[in-house]
């Protein structure tokens, strides 16, 4: 799987044909998310990604809380 | 993201250093009024490190961890695994092993009788140990070779097992039967449903051809939506589950699929002036257009001829189009 750095993440939310998700809960989206991220919780995404984003050569990032 | 990856999307990438990272690095993040600060978010997620639950910290659902199979099931699943063939012989094999353990036991000690006196020994007693294992495998017990002392344990256990195993046996083959039988109902149900969808298109088709703009038109519009909308969900269904069918009946479907969005986005933009539109029937369109836009050549998880894609781009753009004139409607 690839990896994306602090920096690049950054271009990403820059490009709009890129999508960044967040896949926390939506208790966690709400007390922080990095702007310009999507909410998709994780038990949620089988359901609602496709409706979401169609195409599938979409450019997806995912994130969450972090290392820890 | 391997979900992501398993459900067709091929552009991923992970940030792993999630808001953790972003906010040590003194980035902005965005919050709802009322949220932890910054230093309460990190300690959160510090302490979830500590393995000390957080509120914010990332949850992780039980439902999502797969389950350590038992000895038992494990042992079914082999079970079930085994064709027919093996299954059958594992139980003639292990009748054959009872039979030799049998008698060898009788070797050692008198654990055979046969009609109230101990079992001869040589080539016939071995065969008559035989005999017995397989009347212990099928449970048919008919009393003329008895076991006594150790090999009463033994005969025990032999029976549990050889039930176990023809068990197996059995349920393999009527599950053969079983599931060529569902294949064959469902191979039915297929041309029947694909018989009756090419049909709908069809009605569909027409009465969107004869239709007028006036107020009758309208609720007639309005029918042939409902049906034509089902129908779109119908083809949408077909492309995006693992049933295989030919190419062309595909771009056939698709075709008329297409044929019929242009033809109710005309009718919808050449309603006269002041026609009101029910809630039901917004709904209706809102719904077909939704579905519509998600058909493209590049959008289903199978690759398909090139004609078929391009059908399914034109029913793409054709659903865009029938979004606007719906907008345009309220």
């Amino acid at each position: 799987m690839r990896e994306v750095t602090l920096a690049e993440l950054q271009a990403k939310l820059a490009d709009p044909r890129a999508a960044v998700i967040n896949v926390l809960v939506p208790d966690s989206f709400r007390s922080a998310h990095i702007p310009g991220s999507v909410n998709l919780p994780f038990d949620d995404i089988k359901s609602k990604v496709r409706e979401r984003f169609p195409k599938l050569d979409q450019e997806i990032i995912t994130y969450c809380g972090g290392r820890t | 993201m391997s979900l992501l990856h398993e459900m067709g999307y091929t552009n991923l990438a992970e940030y792993p250093g999630g808001v953790r990272e972003w906010i040590e690095a003194g980035f902005p993040i965005e919050a709802a009024a009322g949220s932890p600060s910054r230093e309460e978010i990190l300690a959160g997620y510090a302490s979830h490190a500590e393995t000390k639950p957080v509120q914010i910290a990332p949850r992780v659902t039980p439902a999502l961890a797969p389950a350590r199979p038992s000895a038992m099931n494990r042992l079914l699943d082999r079970l079930e695994s085994l064709s027919f063939g093996q299954l059958f012989g594992s139980w003639l094999g292990m009748v054959v092993l009872f039979g030799v353990a049998f008698y060898l036991l009788h070797l050692v000690q008198p654990a055979l009788l046969e009609l109230g006196a101990p079992l001869e020994r040589g080539p016939r007693g071995l065969l008559v140990a035989l005999y017995f294992s397989f009347v212990c495998a099928t449970t048919i017990g008919f009393g003329d070779v008895v076991p006594q002392g150790i090999a009463r344990g033994a005969a025990m256990a032999e029976a549990v097992i050889a039930l176990l195993l023809f068990s197996c046996v059995v349920s393999k083959l009527v599950s053969r039967r079983q599931e060529e039988l569902t294949e064959d109902i469902h191979r039915i149900t297929t041309e029947h449903r694909l018989g009756r969808m090419q049909m709908n298109l069809h009605m569909v088709l027409s009465e969107l051809y004869s239709v007028d703009g006036d107020e009758r038109g309208l609720e007639r519009l309005e029918g042939i939506t409902m049906i034509f909308a089902s129908e779109l969900k119908a083809v949408h269904d077909l492309l995006f589950r693992p049933q295989h069918l030919p190419d062309s009946v595909l771009e056939s479907l698709l075709a008329r699929v297409a044929s019929g969005l242009t033809e109710l986005a005309n009718k919808l933009e050449r309603l006269p002036e002041g026609a009101t539109c029910t809630g039901p029937f917004r709904a209706t369109l809102k719904q077909a257009t939704a579905t519509a836009v998600e058909i493209c050549g590049d959008c289903v998880p199978r690759a398909h001829a090139p004609g078929v894609k391009a059908a399914m781009d034109r029913v793409q753009q054709q659903g865009m189009r029938l979004s606007g004139a719906c907008d345009a409607l309220a």
